[in-house]
């Protein structure tokens, strides 16, 4: 049976009164989904008699049915048309809003996968000057999206202290001048920060996150310190400290760190001792996220890297672990893969991740900018660019923000990511919740739009796809997912509160 | 227009294969009939072999697309079996997809035009953001942000001047050197 599972031949079919649907077979049960996001679990006889076109006006299934848009002649297209709104309001802003800045190529850890590809503290000359500073952020402003949110990324920003603050400065006034909303997010390995750099962050409102990979020694093997040293000693002492304040001030609550995990060969199995370090420090939320095969990462891959069969293990075990945690109620640990997930499969919105939409969100939902004010369709794209290939530059901060926005790589990247026009990913059952990712694609099988049937990538959403939807038929899981949904933790920019120029509350993934 | 070179490969290409009709050894070949479906099932099937088996699609007798596929893995006569069964389910599941697909290309068009012009009155209001923020900025505004050039342009020079890397923690220091900083404080 290929990845997208298929129907034994002689199954008897009725197409004529089928509405559009995808599905995927699980054995004794298939999944049913549609392109507005409605989905049904059908047994294996049901299906069977759905497909043949068997289910009978009289029965309570053929209401469930038409009620999700599978019947085609019963289909309230007004219904329909508002789910299909609702969960790809991504595709109606206009305007990217998540731009990621590298103020610095250096830094101080020398992770082994890091696919950032960082240079020594010592270069300084890949530091982001203050003129490319005020430059990008005045590019950044011109996005028609009313909403913002910048991300420092790496190189180790804090190397560039000056710079970084500088841009959060001038852009919450910016901000407040033209009444739009503004989020901040900094993403740094705590090994730089002080006291007075985190008086600073949290009085301009700025989100905290950090990497951590796990217990000690996983950690520092993963992302030692140049000449050595423990990294993971200083990331967690910094996270606690944070904690204890949220803790006692409601005021800094919402400015509760965030860590990013990254699965190495060495994670895996590990995945409750991982867990409990994060619950142990009061994580609200584990990212058990694998690792990608782009820049640096992809030249040790046979020393880090593993295939998808092996993540899929290690995230079904966290997970399942995570769930076990949640089983007795309270605000326990959540994984966010599955929250990005359930928001969309079970609340049917879109909770503003770039990583899995389309067209893909380079370009369209975020940009990327280096150090040398060139603009980059993604952070990966950038990689790509640090290894030689500068194929997803879309332009500087110089140039006028139509040119980069009607970049040919740019046009290039949403076509191949439009998932209508991928032969698998068109027929597939999560294709309403799922995405396409053009740099990963080009760096696995030298293709923007990719091959799905031997992509890692698919391999591996589907594979949590698959996990996800088989946990959803377990009541107790329900009840834990049904928790964390209420708890509503995947909301960060569109749909934000937040008056203009002022801090929002949650980091951007 | 196609060239003329363009236009004789594409006339090759419609002929039927003369590729030996039997298989060669290791291969299965599957003849398929196109009938109404067409041949968008069979090109579908065979590209979802494609994680097992090498597919080639050709041009077979009247009406017919030859499929030859060619296992990845081991190519015995139980695995080239098991192969061409799971190409039929394939064959199977893709012209139900295909079929669904063309009986709904309306509907699915009908309800994305509905959820556009619901989406119309939210994209009038999203209207672009001036252009060049500086012109709305107040004088204090202005005055603020000069003075925190000047004070950022400050500390950058007092780093370069004074080669010191922020970094408070002793992070860039390599082990060799932070060992001697402890030997040399337990010392005074």
């Amino acid at each position: 049976m290929s990845r997208l599972t298929s129907l034994p031949s002689g199954t008897k079919t009725a197409p004529a009164g089928l509405g559009p649907f995808n599905f995927r077979d699980f054995g004794a049960w298939v999944l049913l989904t549609n392109d507005w996001g409605r989905w049904l679990m059908l047994d294996k006889p049901d299906f069977e008699r759905f497909v043949a076109g068997k289910v009978t006006p009289e029965e309570p299934l053929f209401e469930e049915l038409c009620d999700r848009g599978f019947v085609r002649d019963r289909m309230d297209f007004g219904d329909l048309a508002t789910s299909y709104l609702k969960q790809t309001s991504f595709r109606l802003v206009r305007g990217p809003s998540l731009h990621m800045i590298v103020v610095t190529l250096r830094c101080n850890q020398k992770c082994q996968y890091c696919h950032s590809s960082v240079v020594d503290p010592s270069r300084t000359d890949t530091d982001m000057d203050l003129d490319t500073a005020k430059r990008t952020v005045d590019f950044i402003f011109r996005t028609p999206n009313e909403a913002i949110c910048i991300e420092f990324q790496g190189g180790e920003p804090m190397l560039n202290w000056p710079v970084v603050k500088f841009v959060i400065e001038y852009a919450q006034a910016k901000a407040k001048a033209q009444k739009r909303r503004l989020l901040i997010a900094l993403v740094n390995n705590f090994t730089l920060m002080t006291e007075e750099r985190l008086d600073f962050l949290i009085e301009h409102g700025v989100s905290i996150c950090t990497s951590l990979d796990g217990p000690a020694d996983l950690h520092d093997r993963n992302r030692p310190f140049l000449g050595g040293g423990q990294a993971q000693e200083k990331v967690v002492s910094w996270v606690r400290r944070l904690m204890t304040m949220a803790k006692s001030d409601d005021l800094r609550k919402p400015y509760l760190p965030s860590a990013l995990m990254t699965t190495t060969k060495f994670s895996l199995g590990r995945a409750r001792e991982i867990v409990d370090l994060y619950r142990e420090l009061g994580m609200e939320q584990i990212f058990l996220r694998p690792l990608s095969p782009i820049g640096y990462a992809k030249r040790v891959w046979s020393d880090i890297g593993y295939g998808p069969e092996d993540f899929l293990r290690f995230y079904a075990e966290g997970l399942d672990y995570v769930l076990e945690l949640n089983k007795d109620g309270g605000d326990g640990i959540m994984e966010r893969n599955a929250l990005i997930l359930l928001t969309k499969i079970v609340k049917g919105e879109d909770p503003g991740f770039m990583d899995l939409r389309w067209p893909a969100g380079a370009v369209l939902g975020c940009l990327a900018y280096n150090y040398d004010g060139r603009v980059f369709v993604s952070d990966e794209g950038r990689m790509v660019d640090h290894q030689g290939d500068p194929l997803f530059c879309v332009g500087t901060v110089d140039d006028p923000w139509t040119k980069v926005l009607d970049h040919p790589t740019a046009r290039a990247c949403a076509a191949a990511s439009n998932l209508e026009t991928q032969p698998m990913c068109a027929q597939c059952a999560y294709k309403p919740w799922c995405g396409a990712e053009p740099v990963f694609h080009y760096e696995m099988q030298r293709s923007i739009a990719g091959q799905m049937p031997t992509s890692p990538w698919c391999a591996i959403h589907m594979g949590i796809f698959d996990i996800l939807m088989k946990r959803l038929r377990e009541p107790a899981a329900r009840a834990v997912f049904d928790r964390w949904l209420e708890r509503d933790q995947c909301h960060w920019q569109e749909n934000g509160p937040t008056p203009a120029g002022q801090p929002v509350t949650e980091v951007a993934p | 227009m196609p060239t003329k070179k363009t236009r004789r490969a594409l006339a090759r290409r419609a002929q039927p294969s003369k590729r030996a009709a039997r298989p060669a050894s290791g291969e299965v070949v599957v003849s398929v009939k196109l009938g109404a479906a067409g041949s968008e099932p069979v090109l579908g099937a065979a590209y979802m072999m494609m994680d097992r088996a090498y597919a080639l699609v050709e041009p077979g007798a009247a009406g017919a697309l030859r499929v030859t596929l060619r296992p990845k893995g081991a190519r015995g006569a139980a695995e080239l079996a098991a192969l061409k069964t799971s190409f039929e389910d394939e064959l199977a599941a893709q012209r139900l997809r295909w079929a669904v697909a063309r009986n709904n290309a309306p509907v699915r068009e009908y309800v994305a035009e509905n959820a556009i012009a619901l989406a119309g009155e939210f994209a009038a209001r999203a209207q672009a953001a001036p252009e060049p923020a500086a012109e709305q900025l107040t004088d204090d505004q202005r005055a603020e942000i000069e003075r925190l050039i000047a004070e950022v342009e400050t500390e950058i020079s007092e780093m370069n001047r004074e080669k010191k890397l922020p970094d408070p923690n002793g992070a860039t220091r390599s082990w060799e050197a932070a060992q001697d900083a402890e030997k040399g404080r337990g010392a005074e």
